[in-house]
């Protein structure tokens, strides 16, 4: 699961996947900015087929909080 | 889902590698956040083999870029009701009339003011307001929704010929609203559709574009058993096959036929190509009484045992087109396939399983087909064709292929600035690849510019004892003691009867009436135009410079000495 965020986000994000790790967040990527996110937020709910709420989808700034999100939403409840 | 953004994302760095054609300069100016639209429509054209490059403005920033955008191919101008003014879709319920009133007439004088900067570019998309996404209830229009019917009442009658209006009205519906639309990344970033709707409405324009850049289909070529109607005529008789509007599934097949038959209507060539006994076609096309399409409406009938690809390839080179212009449907699999295989430039649709949604399927591909500014020539065109294959059957008889074109009665009919013809002038650009010597698109709005602005654009119209062939030649040729030919193209149902030589002469001649004395003129290599790369030597101009895609020429009227061809007769009257 963890290579499938890391690539989508290398592809919407355009870096490569081994430069992701823990501390990737939209404040040491440039790129990812608050119109980046929109597309990085389409990708990754389409690829795992969830939804996020208004509250995740505005906490999912950092690469090991979107890993935490997507387990989440994943697990069976 | 059909297709991810992930894979859209994933596929464009191929697709930009791989398409080598010339650049489509696509703007895009919206009031509203649009993340993935570029992507979609750079998809979207791509896999047509549009080399397309997008670019997307400022936000909010339509009415001001408009003064600014030039050379661009085409401009997508996406103006949302919601954010017409700032928040508009709660605030309009609260406005007053006379508010509503100014606000409407201040959007159509932007409106006016935007198409009018936008003169200058081929292609202007503008997409039609939709209130969907805000609207209330089905038994009473709120202000809102009043305001974008009243808007749309405007820009429907627009009648801008370089402006298309998307009407997103369909693409939401065709998704529903709660597809179409995700209100949470509207209040985080005033961005108001999803990926699907902005795929679906890549897909809708990708026809209007192809179109305009020479890439539409123009010819369907359809199976028969199973697929004009039901049933095997080999095997289940005359008798049994069905397509009778009065039983269940004959139903779903005359449906089909009538929207081949609207598609034939609107200039697209119909061909049949099927395993089957010849006469037994025949008799069903000719005499079957629920057959909606009938012999004449075909260009051509490959009814026999050969292979498909072999018919599909002899289709092409008889009807002078591109594999890559048509389309095949067929309910086998396995036909399918094989084509698919061999020749993969033909577009194939796979009859339905569930054959209700059969209709459906051949609506969608009817989009393919778009022709922009459709014009009376296209009716004709399946005549014309027909008729050719007539001319080609003679042609057999003849030794020498002089004797062959004296004896067809050949006639030219040329027009100098005909307005009347700029609708079918702008096709000629958009649609000829073959015997076009510079291969220049050009819009209807274009066309009428090059009138008002002095250039001289001749038209010819042929004929022959067996018909006409229509409006099938165009030159544009700049003003000026020195003239410059900026496009010379002959549809390629006329190749090969010389009209080009004496149509030349009498552009000569009508040139030196005008007092210009010199011709420069040139050979732009696509790929598509080889027969016409030595046209000009031909015509004995000079070549002042060659490289490998251009070839320069000059030429002064005064030595020019008309091209002797004695069996094509030159008409300028109106028939």
């Amino acid at each position: 699961m963890e290579n499938r965020i890391k690539e989508v986000m290398a592809i919407v994000l355009q870096i490569s996947e081994s430069e992701i790790n823990d501390k990737t967040s939209m404040k040491t990527l440039t790129h990812w900015d608050s119109i980046n996110h929109i597309s990085l937020i389409t990708a990754l709910e389409q690829e795992f087929t969830v939804r996020f709420n208004y509250t995740e989808m505005a906490a999912m700034v950092s690469y090991p909080i979107i890993r935490e999100t997507v387990m989440k939403k994943l697990k069976p409840a | 889902m059909e297709l991810k953004y992930k894979d859209v994302l994933k596929a464009l760095p191929d697709l930009r590698k791989n398409i080598t054609d010339k650049k489509y300069y696509v703007k895009i100016l919206s009031n509203i956040t649009l993340t993935l639209l570029g992507e979609a429509v750079e998809y979207a054209l791509r896999t047509e083999g549009i080399n397309a490059n997008i670019s997307t403005g400022n936000f909010d920033n339509i009415v001001q870029e408009s003064v600014n955008v030039k050379d661009y191919d085409c401009v997508i101008v996406f103006c949302e009701l919601a954010n017409l003014v700032d928040s508009l879709y709660y605030r309009a319920e609260l406005l007053e009339k006379p508010e509503i009133d100014s606000l409407i007439t201040k959007t159509v004088n932007d409106m006016d003011f935007i198409f009018n900067n936008l003169t200058e570019i081929p292609l202007v998309l503008f997409s039609a307001f939709s209130s969907l996404p805000f609207a209330l209830s089905a038994t009473v229009e709120s202000k809102y929704e009043m305001m974008g019917r009243k808007l749309n009442e405007y820009i429907f009658q627009s009648t801008a010929k370089n402006v298309k209006i998307i009407d997103i009205n369909k693409i939401i519906a065709a998704l529903s609203v709660e597809n179409s639309v995700d209100y949470r990344f509207f209040y985080s970033s005033r961005s108001l559709y999803t990926f699907e709707f902005h795929r679906l409405y890549a897909c809708a324009i990708a026809p209007v574009i192809m179109s305009v850049t020479g890439k539409a289909k123009k010819v369907l070529v359809l199976d028969c058993d199973n697929t004009l109607w039901k049933g095997t005529v080999g095997e289940d008789g005359l008798k049994k096959i069905e397509m009778s509007p009065n039983t269940t599934e004959g139903l779903i097949f005359t449906e089909v036929q009538h929207i081949a038959l609207s598609l034939m209507k609107k200039g697209v060539l119909l061909c049949v190509c099927s395993k089957n006994n010849p006469d037994d076609v025949d008799e069903i096309l000719q005499t079957h009484p629920d057959m909606i399409l009938r012999s004449e409406h075909f260009a051509i009938k490959k009814i026999n045992w050969t292979d498909k690809v072999t018919n599909l390839k002899e289709i092409a080179s008889e009807l002078n087109v591109s594999a890559e212009s048509i389309v095949y449907v067929d309910d086998s699999q396995f036909e399918i396939g094989l084509v698919n295989q061999f020749l993969p430039e033909i577009k194939t649709v796979l009859v339905p399983e569930n054959i209700y949604e059969y209709p459906q399927v051949m609506k969608k591909i009817s989009e393919l087909f778009y022709i922009s500014g459709h014009s009376k020539e296209d009716e004709k065109r399946t005549k014309l064709y027909s008729d050719q294959k007539m001319r080609n059957e003679e042609k057999l008889k003849y030794d020498k292929i002089d004797d062959y074109l004296s004896s067809l009665g050949l006639k030219l009919n040329i027009t100098v600035n005909e307005k009347t013809l700029i609708p079918r002038m702008s096709q000629l650009t958009q649609k000829t690849n073959q015997f076009n010597l510079t291969t220049k698109r050009y819009t209807e709005a274009e066309i009428e510019k090059f009138i008002d602005t002095g250039y001289f654009l001749f038209c010819f119209s042929a004929s022959d004892r067996f018909g006409d062939y229509g409006v099938t030649g165009l030159s544009i040729i700049s003003p000026g003691d020195t003239a410059l030919i900026d496009t010379f193209l002959m549809s390629c149902r006329v190749i090969g009867r010389e009209l080009e030589f004496v149509f030349f002469n009498e552009i000569v001649h009508n040139l030196r009436k005008h007092n210009v004395r010199e011709v420069e003129a040139q050979y732009v290599r696509t790929g598509k135009n080889e027969q016409v790369s030595n046209f000009y030597d031909s015509l004995h101009f000079i070549k002042t410079s060659e490289d490998a895609n251009v070839k320069n020429y000059h030429l002064n009227l005064k030595v020019f000495e008309d091209i002797q061809i004695d069996y094509i007769e030159v008409g300028s009257d109106g028939k």
